[in-house]
């Protein structure tokens, strides 16, 4: 096999133009007549320089091929530091194979890429691996790392939202201490039905502006605002909605979407890396989508829990369905009030509240009948 | 500095003669191999990913080659995930974690960042001759750490004394309040300074085999290049919004009745138009962002390059047009969003053309003139570390 191409002596960027001969086990470089590479080739003592100052032997075990890529310059490199470069790739190709060389080792990955039904297959599977890990992988691993740790961590870390939110967003409540009281009394009846109960709950009364809120903290602190308690119309409307957050804290929710949120962000710029100063855009979309849909799944979760203890203690779900109604009219107002669409289900973190209401009823016939 | 213009007589462009169609391949199963390995095979694929942009990286008829193998590369990197992974997950369940873990990267990635540069410009070659980086680690931390927040430093840590040497009262506070915005002013007053100081000396500190790089780029064109990008980000934005107030007019003026109908719709359809006519804004800013970005990177670089030497006998010249980036940068944004992240091997190569294109080494005696020493076996942790923290660092060379 005789293949062409520049030879550069060990340190030296000057190039020659050179030829590469390669039989059996032996190979042999010659320069092509360029006065100063062979004038370089003495300087530097050419690997096995015999007879003819121009020209080199010696035995193939000893050149190192670098591996195939694409259709870039190939690179044979010398015992003693010097280089041989070719485009000749398709014929040290077929050389390495023929002759076994260690360099045909890395051919399979330039064979994959060259394969069209091979890359079909990998965009394929991209895909479907992508999708799988952030629809169950995702979620299984934060729940198990969740459920791991000790009641104690999901303590620290809700104390400490809890204590930043009364910085920033948070006022004190203006509700009455008799009416506080009433609403305390039913809760703790509320959470000494809880089966395998391993949180202490709390409930802490808040206002946040006129927004009705109710929201759980990892380790069983449960807020609810001023403005929800207003809009509750009977004392099991506003049971059926601390229920939910109990059902959250139950579930250990707010730690799994810590650990989802900072696992994903992880994935997605590890995967993505730097896309040339579009990172930011290209990292936030997925992540707010992913994002939405865990906390959907929780949503529903918590939907369940509180359902089947309003059940067992013989609440109706039907008052669930009638305040979240109204919820949903207070937020979908305020919403367009604020020059915003009503938002596509995809994008929204609870369910589609029409859904929930009606999921509530039906739970409530079937325990009418 | 002064460049004799006459040594350079020559010209030679730099070329890209890789293809997006062939990069997706090699990204393709890179992508795959690695998700399958569960990471590992990230090294091997970063290692083929470097040598296809250095190998299709041609000047004077010969290409660049990239040298770190592939183990180098996992060790960094392993350590460099167990760091990041201890990091976000601390940071979501300890606020402290966080404030620890973030002035430990402070205080990290100087070094992160020199290890890194070192690492590239050794693992990098171009006809059988190595890149090398001088910088000492000093200077890495004095213009990336010392020098940027010194200003802000000095003006809280005099704050502070002033608010605890004497007892509260209004001056104190106004004294404390002043000396916080001279801090801020002065922290931006010589950000143009520090980043010409920080870019000569990354540039000036490689070397070339035994032929080493100088760089002197001007402190005066720094600072008019930022100002110029002030007063052209105020005239973009400015321009932007006249012309969406002319769209608006024109509108008026195509739908004369449009006071009746508004009158007339219902509030939440007006709220709905408002909402629509936001959507269609909300690309401007994107398209304003990237030429401000695309003016400010094409003077530096095109600074950057024409005040850089080799051996005192290879210039560099580099000449990227404003508009033709900013074309460039837009495209690939669209092209990302509509093949949903498919289209980043074409974008990568997009950019790798544009740049070499606008690219060039002006020599009287040839580029094989320069001759070097060797070196080898390199640790690959800090440049792990700089790239998965994304701590690269950019100063428009």
């Amino acid at each position: 096999m005789r293949i062409e191409g520049q030879w550069y002596a060990p340190h030296h960027s000057e190039r020659h133009a050179a030829v590469l001969e390669l039989e059996g086990d032996a190979y042999r470089l010659s320069l092509a007549g360029s006065e100063r590479g062979v004038g370089l080739a003495k300087e530097t003592g050419l690997a096995g320089a015999d007879t003819r100052p121009d020209m080199s032997r010696g035995e193939v075990a000893s050149l190192v091929f670098s591996e195939r890529l694409g259709d870039t310059v190939r690179r044979v490199r010398f015992p003693d530091g010097a280089l041989f470069e070719t485009a000749e790739n398709g014929a040290v190709d077929a050389w390495l194979t023929e002759a076994g060389h260690a360099g045909a080792r890395s051919l399979g990955v330039h064979r994959l890429e060259g394969s069209w039904p091979m890359i079909g297959a990998s965009l394929v599977l991209t895909i479907a691996l992508g999708f799988g890990a952030f629809r169950w992988g995702v979620p299984a691993a934060a729940e198990h790392i969740s459920d791991a740790l000790p009641v104690g961590a999901h303590e620290s870390v809700g104390r400490g939202a809890l204590a930043t939110m009364d910085r920033t967003l948070l006022e004190e409540s203006a509700l009455g201490a008799d009416e506080r009281a009433e609403i305390g009394r039913r809760f703790e009846a509320l959470v000494a039905a809880v089966p395998n109960a391993e949180f202490e709950y709390e409930l802490h009364f808040r206002r946040l502006g006129e927004v009705p809120n109710a929201f759980a903290l990892p380790g069983g602190d449960i807020v609810v605002t001023d403005a929800l308690v207003e809009l509750a119309r009977t004392p099991e409307e506003l049971d059926s909605v601390l229920l939910h957050e109990v059902g959250h804290v139950h579930e250990r929710h707010g730690m799994r979407h810590a650990i989802q949120a900072s696992a994903v962000t992880l994935v997605v710029s590890l995967a993505l890396g730097d896309v040339g100063g579009l990172g930011e855009l290209a990292t936030a979309v997925p992540v707010f989508l992913l994002q939405s849909g865990y906390s959907r799944e929780s949503e529903s979760e918590a939907d369940e829990f509180a359902f089947a203890r309003m059940i067992e203690t013989g609440r109706d779900p039907k008052h669930f369905a009638a305040i979240i109604r109204r919820l949903g009219a207070v937020v979908t107002a305020n919403d367009e009030g604020a020059g915003g669409e009503p938002r596509a289900d995809w994008m929204s973190t609870h369910p589609d509240t029409e859904r929930r209401a009606r999921r509530a009823l039906e739970l409530s016939r079937e325990l009418g009948g | 500095m002064h460049v004799d213009k006459s040594l350079a007589n020559e010209r030679y462009p730099f070329t890209f003669t890789g293809s997006g169609g062939e990069y997706f391949r090699i990204w393709i199963v890179n992508v795959v191999l690695t998700v399958l390995t569960l990471y590992v095979y990230s090294a091997w694929a970063k290692v083929r990913t470097r040598r296809y942009f250095h190998g299709n990286t041609v000047l004077d008829g010969s290409s660049f080659d990239y040298h770190a193998r592939p183990l180098q590369i996992l060790a960094g990197r392993l350590v460099a995930v167990v760091l990041l992974v201890a990091v976000t997950f601390g940071s979501a369940l300890d606020p402290l974690v966080s404030i620890g873990a973030t002035l430990m990267l402070l205080v990290m990635a100087p070094w992160a960042i020199w290890r890194s540069t070192i690492f590239n410009a050794r693992m990098t070659s171009y006809r059988n001759v190595r890149f090398d980086f001088h910088g000492g680690l000093g200077k890495m931390y004095l213009y990336t750490l010392v020098l940027p927040f010194l200003p802000l430093a000095a003006a809280v840590g005099a704050s502070v004394l002033t608010a605890s040497a004497t007892e509260t009262d209004g001056t104190v506070a106004v004294v404390a309040f002043v000396l916080l915005v001279l801090g801020a002013l002065a922290f931006y007053a010589i950000a143009p300074w520090v980043h010409r100081t920080l870019a000569a000396y990354v540039a000036g500190n490689h070397s070339y085999g035994r032929a080493s790089f100088d760089a002197m780029p001007s402190t005066t064109r720094f600072y008019a290049i930022y100002i110029k990008t002030i007063l052209v980000a105020i005239g973009v934005v400015l321009a932007a919004g006249a012309l969406v107030a002319l769209a608006g007019w024109a509108a008026t003026i195509a739908v004369p009745e449009w006071q009746a109908v508004v009158d007339a719709a219902e509030e939440a359809d007006v709220q709905r138009l408002f909402a629509l006519a936001g959507l269609l804004i909300y690309p401007l800013f994107f398209l304003v962002g990237y030429f401000v970005s695309a003016f400010f990177r094409a003077r530096i670089r095109n600074h950057l390059y024409a005040t850089t030497v080799v051996d005192t006998r290879v210039r560099l010249e580099s000449t990227v047009p404003t508009w033709a980036l900013w074309r460039l940068l837009v495209g690939n944004l669209l092209l990302l969003v509509f093949t949903l992240g498919f289209g980043w091997p074409w974008a990568k190569v997009r950019l790798a053309h544009f740049f070499a294109r606008h690219t060039a080494a002006l020599a009287s005696e040839g580029l094989h003139a320069v001759v070097g020493a060797e070196h080898d076996r390199q640790n690959a942790l800090g440049e792990e570390l700089g790239d998965a923290f994304d701590t690269g660092l950019d100063v428009g060379f």
